[in-house]
């Protein structure tokens, strides 16, 4: 058996880690996005980053951040972010481009600054997509968040992988369990969140 | 040493050409058999909507399982090694290739399927002739989905003695050599960067065989 | 799978009270229809009128909810579907073609269903392809996006014949061609048409394709039919406000009253004459190679009778002088009113035309002058 007090502390360090990284994601890709609208080399760069990065196995990703960053939570991180970014990026960006050019227009008609335009009419244009990609990522972060321990981040991994060390059944299972409950949550509060934030524009 | 050398140490000593060839075999049983399994599946639900809602919905939840949890819980059923690795993988990429390959059957012009039964095609060769070939496209972009899943899981099989590709990455993370994890882990990342090209090369092609612009 | 073939040319089609219904909608109410072996029937009437319908419960694409179909007094729904339609051409308008397969795929996918050897496909595909005007070596192995609208069309003429089917259905093939391609495409089909010999139920929204065309029509309005006749009927003897309004018999043919008969008589001339002791066949190319619709049989300085090239197509035995029929026969100042009535009187859809002194001058064809004073 695995001690709960155990099975608690590293399920709040896997929390924090997902939640933690996640948060990241979003503050850096929403910006990018925002700031691809203006720039069409930046835009290119990005999107192309994002569609190669994707094909990238995650291990690949979390093995590379250790010669660069060295290992802990921190580089745990790190790791997360650069895959959970991409399809928040794409997504959003997608969401803010693809909008009827006569909705852009007639803003302008009507007097609209710039920044006026992307924050009342292109950014609530974009929120299902960019709630899409949200959820995604999160999934995403939930996923990695566990490979990480090889790294030393902690968290619901490290029990996977100490179980795994010895072949402890309850071990890995008690590790990987939460993760699973932790990714239907994720999947449910999202659908829910979406609906909330985008109850009458896209009905 | 210059860098050929220490790549080329890698390489020998974490015996990349074997591991690869691992790797490889893996991945292509994988998407083989999820290939054949999801287009299989796909023509099966195509005609019953509410048996597909509710497959989809389930191997949706499916799909958000952390890969590493399923990989480690199918451990006490399947043993360590190849034969988890491969399923799991089957499992994550079913999915995307037999929804693709309904919604593809599915989604083919209601004007085609009139004039196919009105030149009297039965309904399998409405199915083969025109429904799977007007698919395409679509399947293969199920299939590439897929592929993007396999080659993650195959990679995480390192951990669970499948060997392939992870096993080096994993023995470079802890003896903290650096010259093993970036040798290998770009060597991984080129791979799947090709094979994804490859396959979007294909995907793009029957796109515009479809639309006759070749 | 090889199919049946159950007929070869055909008797007729009887369409019996048929009803259909959509939820409240009577999409087709208590039809009766007998399409003549060898006729081209046009439905013609508004949009929901129940053209479609009625077309699609021939091949049982839809199966009707009372009444009966039956070919050669067989009920259809004793054949397998699929092999019934196999037995029938049909032809659309727009994307009636696949796009993921060549012009020749197209053409060639029911022979190649049937199980015939990729020569016999090859060759037939040509053959028909040449009949649509398209030079197979250029065009059998395009797609269909590589293709004009006309073409497509064509293409789609090609596949439906495929099979030698005894019956075409087409609805609305020329609908979606702009005006000028409409009437080349329409021109060329008259001639095909004749060619095959076939039993044809035509659907279109064009008054004029219909005269053009048709060998009657039928109008149809709100589910039910109103009129079936032929143009002469339909436009001297409307049933209804509603056909005259959709002939347009007042606007159009007010000025036939003032007309006489050599105003709208072809002009004879030799190629028109024919001997009443040649050979039919040798008669019939001879008229295909003239374009000739009618020809008028002589034996001698005498006039034998007329002779159509439809009739002798569809049983060219004996000699010419065996299929002439007695003419008409009108001077060139003649009322064209009182000799169409008299033509419609006799059922001789032609007539001679003499000068003063009794000389063959010309030929009138009932149904050529409709369309000519349209
Ligand atoms: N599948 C269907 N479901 C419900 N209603 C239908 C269906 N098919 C036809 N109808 C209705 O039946 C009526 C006859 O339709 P039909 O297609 O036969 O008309 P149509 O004469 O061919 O018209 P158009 O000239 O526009 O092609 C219309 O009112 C149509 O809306
Ligand atoms: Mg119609």
């Amino acid at each position: 058996m695995v001690p709960v007090d155990t099975l608690t502390n590293a399920t709040i360090q896997h929390l924090t880690l997902t939640y933690g990284a996640l948060f990241f994601s979003v503050v850096t890709a929403i910006p990018l996005a925002i700031l691809s609208l203006f720039s069409k080399r930046l835009s290119n760069a990005v999107l192309t980053l994002a569609n190669l990065l994707q094909a990238i196995p995650s291990f690949a990703v979390v093995a590379i951040v250790v010669p660069l960053l060295g290992i802990g939570f921190t580089p745990a991180v790190i790791a997360i972010v650069v895959r959970a970014l991409l399809p928040i990026i794409k997504n959003t960006y997608i969401g803010l481009k693809d909008i009827d050019a006569s909705a852009v227009s007639s803003a302008r008609g009507l007097g609209l600054t710039e920044w006026q335009i992307i924050r009342y009419i292109r950014l609530p244009h974009s929120y299902p997509a960019m709630f899409a990609g949200m959820k995604f990522a999160a999934i995403l972060a939930n996923s990695i968040a566990i490979l990480t321990a090889i790294i030393g981040s902690g968290g619901l991994g490290s029990v996977i992988f100490s179980g795994l060390s010895n072949l402890n059944t309850d071990k890995i299972i008690a590790g990987s369990l939460p993760t699973i409950g932790i990714a239907i949550f994720i999947d449910v509060s999202f659908t829910l969140l979406e609906r909330v934030i985008t109850p009458r524009t896209h009905s | 040493m210059n860098i050929i050398d220490r790549i080329m140490d890698v390489w020998e000593l974490q015996q990349l050409t074997q591991r690869t060839v691992e790797h490889l075999t893996m991945f292509a049983i994988a998407l083989v058999v999820a290939s054949i399994v999801g287009i299989i599946v796909g023509v099966i639900v195509y005609r019953r909507f509410r048996v597909a809602t509710v497959l989809f919905n389930v191997l949706n939840i499916a799909e958000t399982i952390p890969t590493l949890a399923l990989l480690v819980l199918l451990l006490p059923l399947l043993g360590l090694g190849m034969k988890p690795t491969i399923v799991t993988s089957i499992i994550y990429s079913i999915l995307p290739i037999a929804r693709n390959t309904y919604t593809g059957l599915t989604s083919v012009d209601k004007e085609h399927i009139l004039v196919a039964e009105a030149l009297g095609l039965s309904d399998s060769e409405i199915l083969r002739k025109v429904r799977f070939p007007l698919a395409l496209p679509l399947i293969a972009g199920g299939i590439r989905i897929a592929l993007v899943f396999t080659m993650g899981v195959v990679t995480l099989g390192g951990l669970i003695a499948a060997g392939g590709l992870g096993a080096p990455l994993q023995t470079g993370i802890q003896l903290y050599d650096k010259d093993i994890i970036i040798v290998t882990g770009l060597w991984v990342g080129l791979l799947a960067l090709i094979l994804d090209s490859v396959a979007g090369m294909i995907e793009h092609r029957l796109e515009v065989n479809r639309d006759g612009t070749r | 799978m090889t199919s049946r073939r159950l007929f070869d040319k055909i008797q007729g089609i009887t369409i019996s009270h048929v009803t259909k219904t959509y939820g409240s909608i009577y999409a087709v109410r208590d039809v009766s229809l007998d399409v003549i072996g060898g006729e081209l029937l046009v439905l013609i009437g508004p949009s929901g009128s129940g053209k479609t319908t009625t077309l699609r419960m021939v091949n049982r694409l839809i199966e009707p909810d009372e009444g009966s179909i039956s070919i050669d007094g067989q009920d259809i729904r004793g054949h397998d579907p699929v092999t019934l339609r196999r037995n029938m051409g049909y032809v659309i308008q727009q994307i009636g073609l696949f796009p993921h397969m060549s012009v020749r795929e197209n053409i060639g996918l029911i022979p190649r269903l049937e199980g015939w050897t990729r020569d016999d496909i090859n060759a037939r595909v040509d053959e028909l392809l040449s009949l649509v005007a398209l030079p197979p070596e250029v065009f059998s192995g395009r797609y269909p996006q590589e293709l004009s609208g006309g073409q497509q069309q064509r293409v789609g003429l090609a596949r439906a014949l495929a099979m030698d089917p005894p019956i075409l259905l087409m609805d609305e093939p020329f609908g979606a061609l702009d005006p000028i391609l409409r009437m080349q495409l329409q021109d060329e089909f008259a001639k095909i048409k004749e060619e095959l010999g076939k039993t044809i139920l035509f659907v279109t929204h064009d008054i004029e394709e219909s005269f053009k065309l048709g060998d009657r029509i039928a109008i149809m309005r709100d589910a039910s039919l109103d009129q079936v006749g032929t143009a002469y009927e339909l436009i001297f003897h409307p049933e209804s406000a509603f056909v005259a309004d959709i002939v347009d018999a007042n606007k159009k043919y007010k000025h036939v009253d003032t007309m006489c008969v050599g105003d709208v008589a072809y002009a004879l001339d030799d190629d028109h004459l024919l001997d009443g002791r040649m050979d039919s066949k040798d008669a019939l190319s001879s008229m295909h190679e003239h374009d000739i619709e009618v020809a008028l049989a002589v034996e001698g300085g005498e006039i034998i009778g007329l002779v159509n090239a439809l009739s002798l197509y569809r049983d060219a035995q004996g000699r010419l002088r065996d299929h002439a029929f007695e003419p008409l026969i009108f001077d060139a100042n003649d009322s064209l009113p009182a000799a169409l009535s008299e033509m419609k009187a006799h059922g001789i859809p032609m007539a001679v035309v003499t000068s003063r002194d009794g000389q063959p001058t010309g030929i009138i064809s009932m149904n050529e002058t409709l369309l000519r004073l349209v």
